[in-house]
């Protein structure tokens, strides 16, 4: 399998990344190249091998249901590009 | 309702296949997989911890309780527990969701395969199978009222545990979706894994909609998102069937899209088309191992569950003998079956009972715009009202004043008796000589009734206890009477 | 001065308790190495001020007779690690002047016991590169220079490559890495130290700023094997603030560190022999075979016959990962926004500008192997082997206590070599990815100069949670490799004074 200039571009749109038109056709070369590589694993087969998720082999811990976290909103805030009494602000968002 | 629901089309009668996506938020002091504080109402971005704004190195760490309840309500929605159950990511950008992906189940959520019992009006009992059950995050809050061309993003929502619920696409009317949400919601009530309250938002409500002529395969479906009012469901469903007839009757075809419902235009509105749809790129999350659960702990939180809606009205019926009417009103909220079942207990006619907190004081908390929780009067003083009139203690024409009393001040209705000296009385003689001034007084009338005027009589018994103010016994009033005038 | 540089962290510690030393003189010459190297651009941030009040505070519990097992000992965090009040930046315009009102567990460890911050050190960006010339800040120059082509600035490998180069010029005492496919041990290798990236889960991963989460793992690079276990044993802890953190109790390392390794099987697995591998290193490697010999160890040969298919399977799960765990940098909270008029342009705006190039690549790459219509082919195939390579280690654990490899295919490349060429830069990681996609610790001891003058380092698995064995075996190899080479930029800087 490879991807097209379409394909490329509809992956950026999803990572809302931008791929300018005289960059695209390296991009594309690129991901290709690695693609390729990718393909090499056609050759297992792995029709009855279980997906490996979890290396650890443990399950999760659960935590008990306290409040014990919060009401620091200036700490939420003091990294943030922009801030109005407390709130996060961004450009205006459309339903 | 009709046995089927159908939508008259130009072109033939039309069936509806509905399904429903409640999303429901989960009762808990802490979220899903943070430490701040799950209840809202606290200062903007106050309840928001590191892991909710999703800062740069942050972890999800699952709490218990979250699990818990939703283990509790998949009990009992009946559904099939999985002791294996598996969290994902779902990916997309939006600025109420700090991650970039949501924490949700998908392939492997913590229950599938419950089923919810309908009451339908009819007296009549319908299964929805419920696909599944899975637990996931909820997003933050955007505000478009603070600025005109910036959005302000609050946190204190994003986080929060959410109970997805998917039920088959069973209900075939808007009416039955109108019940089904009532009685999921009732449910979680019951267990208390959810408050229900759909204006703020505790429970909102994803519906799918399909038409097909009778007899035919489904249809496609379109989803319509975040209905926040039953009587929206309602509207929604109706208004969103009706455009899909229209399309086919006029040789079009439906395209699977996720609408949006706009209660003010009363009209669907198309939110993402298919060239813009989203993909999500769901995988498991690899900063959460599996979800595994122990049989006996499942087995214990389903020994603990408390008496749930069915078993309760099965009881109420055999118990109370009650009417399909009085039943859905007293089971509609849990507080409302709680308070009448102490009522009943200590009421000589718990049917006569119901009919006192449905009709009396629900009209009157209703009249007042006041809830049951804020009555003066307990199930005891009610009891103690309804079981005076049964002993002959009062009439029941008195019985609504003192009721009335009773609601304004919270005072016993021993007390409102004894204060206004209202005690019924069944003495001979007094309503003899009362009787006797009565027939004078109206000697006119008399001679008519004697005449053949029967009508008269309960215009007789009328005065006769309006001069007694209400306290003669209505029986032994209309007993004299008829010796008098009859003889 | 140079004399407090040439102490490896144990004597450092040594004297500091002894107060034969101080930490304050420790680490003022800590920071006046860094001044005089700042050309090599290992440190993005110096926490000069901070250092010194670390020390005297140090020195005053030195002074009680009390202290940590790090205490006044400075070291340099990898600028992944978020540390609060002071700017991390994982290396990422995106993340320039990101100020973290919470330190990771990892680095509160360090100064539960007893470490002084010098700095945070130059990194690839978000972790993503084996050259450690992704970053923002610059690239990092390696303190090595070949004999052949003195005048060509090397790289010091990658991701960790300020770690790498600052511990090699000894302008840390050691310092904290973080490996996803080969972080530590890759530029360990390339800049003649040691470095260790343990088991999957005893390094606690909150405050680290995520690239693969089902691979990341911090790690200690230190000079030696003893110095990389005396800091990993302060790094790891159960952290119930990580769900994957592991509940297994780290072993001391200091005790079986100096055992011998006879009578232990130590596996080296044909496969590794691939076509690409230069006879320089395979012949290193077959030295390193013949030290762990002579000490007494049975060498066994095994298969572990999915390696060829570890490095496309490790580049589909690390950039799916990536893709995601990336997907918060949005404008919104933190870091960079470039303004916009709507939301959507704002998003990709300052995404296309936050990140660099390197970034971007595993952010489409991952999009790629996630995306509907292409997940089975890819990213689910990708975790099946992820199960066959398990199963190739553990039946070679069967037989074997640890297995021997190089960490990496030669010496350190030229800064600027390999930079249009993606995949040739991927292939830097041919030996430790398998270790990374199976969860086994691991460890890169340096053993001898290539011909060319540069170091080159061997690789030492083990079984899950043993990091005791691999301790051991590159104890070992250290003690026979006899690999005392300096960094010539060190031989540099004496000349001048």
């Amino acid at each position: 399998m490879s991807i097209d200039k379409l394909t490329a571009k509809t992956l950026a749109n999803l990572a809302r990344i931008k791929i300018s038109e005289d960059e695209l056709d390296d991009v594309v070369e690129n991901l290709n190249t690695i693609i390729l590589m990718f393909n090499k694993l056609d050759e297992v087969d792995t029709l009855r091998v279980e997906p490996l998720t979890n290396i650890t082999g443990n399950f999760l811990s659960q935590s008990d249901d306290l409040i014990i976290d919060g009401g620091y909103q200036n700490q939420i805030t003091s990294n943030a590009p922009k801030v109005d009494r407390g709130f996060f602000v961004v450009p205006r968002v459309i339903d | 309702m009709n046995e089927s629901y159908y939508i008259q089309g130009k072109k033939g009668v039309w069936e509806l296949a509905i399904g429903l996506e409640l999303h429901a938020r989960v009762i808990s002091n802490a979220k899903l997989f943070s430490g701040s504080q799950a209840a809202f109402g606290g200062d903007v971005n106050t309840q928001v911890s590191l892991v909710d704004a999703a800062m740069p190195g942050m972890l999800p760490v699952i709490n218990r309780k979250c699990v818990e309840q939703a283990v509790r309500t998949s009990l009992a929605l009946k559904a099939k527990i999985n002791l294996h159950s598996v969290f994902e990511r779902k990916h997309y950008f939006y600025a109420d969701l700090p991650q970039g992906y949501q924490i949700t189940q998908y392939k492997e959520p913590i229950a599938s395969d419950g089923e919810l019992l309908l009451d339908l009006p009819n007296g009549k009992i319908k299964s929805v199978k419920i696909e599944r059950l899975q637990l996931e995050q909820d997003a933050g809050k955007l505000l478009h009222e603070q600025h005109s061309h910036a959005t302000y993003v609050d946190l204190n929502r994003a986080g929060i545990a959410l109970m997805e619920i998917v039920s088959k696409p069973d209900l075939s009317s808007p009416e039955e979706a109108r019940l089904y949400v009532n009685k999921l919601r009732l449910i979680m009530q019951y267990i208390s894994t959810c408050d229900g309250n759909m204006q703020e938002g505790s429970l909102r409500v994803d519906v799918n909609v399909s038409v097909r002529k009778p007899d035919e395969p489904l249809g496609t479906y379109c989803e319509i998102k975040n209905i926040n009012s039953l009587r929206f469901i309602y509207q929604a469903i109706e208004q969103e069937a009706n455009r899909q007839i229209n399309i086919l009757e006029n040789g079009g075809q439906i395209d699977k899209e996720t609408c949006l419902f706009d209660p003010i235009e009363n009209k669907i509105k198309s939110m993402r088309s298919k060239e813009n749809a989203e993909d999500y790129r769901y995988f498991k999350d690899p900063d959460l191992l599996p979800l595994v659960l122990d049989q006996s702990r499942v087995d214990q939180l389903k020994n603990e569950l408390p008496e749930l809606p069915d078993a309760k009205r099965a009881r109420f019926i055999s118990a109370f003998n009650l009417s399909f009417y009085d039943l859905n009103i007293l089971l509609e909220d849990r507080a409302n079956a709680d308070w009448y079942e102490q009522l009943a207990e200590q009421s000589n006619n718990p049917k006569i009972a119901a009919n006192w907190m449905i009709s009396e004081l629900f009209g009157a908390l209703n009249k007042a715009g006041k809830n049951l929780s804020d009555s003066l009067i307990s199930p005891k003083a009610l009891s103690e009202l309804v079981n005076m009139i049964e002993n002959g203690h009062i009439s029941g024409c008195i019985a609504k004043t003192v009721f009335a009393t009773m609601f304004e001040t919270g005072k016993s209705a021993i007390s409102i008796v004894k204060e206004k000296n209202l005690s019924q009385t069944s003495d001979v003689s007094i309503i003899e000589d009362i009787i006797d001034n009565v027939l004078i007084t109206h000697a006119n009338n008399v001679k008519k009734y004697k005449d053949g005027k029967d009508k008269l009589f309960s215009f007789f018994v009328g005065e006769t206890i309006k001069k007694s103010h209400g306290k003669a016994n209505p029986i032994i009033v209309t007993q004299l009477l008829r010796d008098k005038l009859d003889s | 001065m140079n004399d407090f540089l040439d102490l490896s962290l144990a004597e450092a510690r040594a004297r500091l308790a002894a107060r034969d030393i101080s930490s304050t003189e420790l680490t003022k010459a800590y920071l006046s190495r860094i001044e005089a190297t700042a050309n090599l651009n290992a440190y993005i941030t110096i926490t000069h001020d901070q250092a010194m009040l670390g020390a005297a505070q140090a020195d005053a519990r030195l002074a009680k007779g009390k202290g940590g097992i790090l205490e006044g000992i400075c070291i340099a965090v990898k600028d992944l690690f978020c540390t609060n009040g002071v700017q991390t930046t994982a290396a990422s315009r995106m993340l320039d002047g990101f100020i973290p009102t919470y330190e990771s567990t990892v680095t509160s460890n360090l100064w539960n016991a007893g470490a002084v911050l010098l700095g945070k050190t130059n990194l690839d960006e978000f972790a993503m590169g084996s050259s450690n010339t992704t970053s923002y800040y610059g690239a990092v120059e390696s303190p090595w220079r070949s004999t052949d082509a003195s005048d060509k600035k090397r790289v010091p490998g990658g991701s960790s490559g300020g770690s790498a180069a600052a511990v090699a010029a000894r302008s840390a005492i050691a310092a904290t890495g973080t490996d996803t496919g080969g972080s530590i041990r890759q530029p360990a290798s390339f800049s003649g130290i040691v470095g260790i990236k343990p088991t999957y889960g005893r390094c606690s991963r909150w405050g680290i700023i995520a690239f693969a989460s089902s691979l990341d793992q911090a790690g200690p690079m230190a000079r030696t094997v003893e110095d990389a276990a005396i800091l990993l044993q302060a790094m790891a802890s159960y952290d119930p603030k990580d769900s994957t953190s592991a509940k297994t109790t780290m072993p001391n390392l200091l005790v079986d560190i100096n055992k011998s390794v006879k009578g232990m099987s130590i596996g080296v697995p044909i496969e590794y022999r691939i076509d690409s591998l230069p006879e320089e290193t395979s012949k290193i490697w077959d030295h390193g075979i013949d030290y762990l010999k002579s000490e007494g160890a049975d060498i066994v040969h095994i298969s572990l016959p999915h390696t060829k298919y570890a490095l496309p399977t490790y580049y589909i799960i690390a950039p799916a990962e990536a893709s995601s765990n990336l997907a918060r940098y949005d404008g919104v909270r933190y870091g960079l926004r470039i303004n916009e008029q709507n939301i959507t342009d704002m998003y990709t705006h300052t995404r296309t500008e936050g990140f660099g190039e390197e970034v971007k690549r595993r952010i489409l790459l991952g999009t790629y192997v996630l995306s509907s219509g292409y997940y089975d082919a890819y990213y689910l195939k990708a975790q099946k082997m992820r199960n066959l390579l398990r199963h190739d280690f553990n039946q070679a654990f069967d037989k074997v206590d640890a297995i021997l490899t190089p960490t990496t295919l030669s010496d350190a490349f030229e800064i600027g070599d390999n930079k249009d060429d993606p995949l040739k830069m991927y292939l830097q990681d041919v030996f430790t990815v398998p270790a990374s996609l199976v969860g086994l610790p691991s460890i890169s001891v340096p053993v001898t100069l290539s011909k060319r003058g540069l170091p080159i380092g061997l690789q030492v698995l083990g079984r899950m949670f043993d990091e005791n064995s691999v301790v051991r075996v590159g104890r070992t190899l250290e003690r026979t490799a006899e690999f005392k080479a300096m960094t010539t930029l060190v031989n540099g800087i004496l000349k001048d004074e």
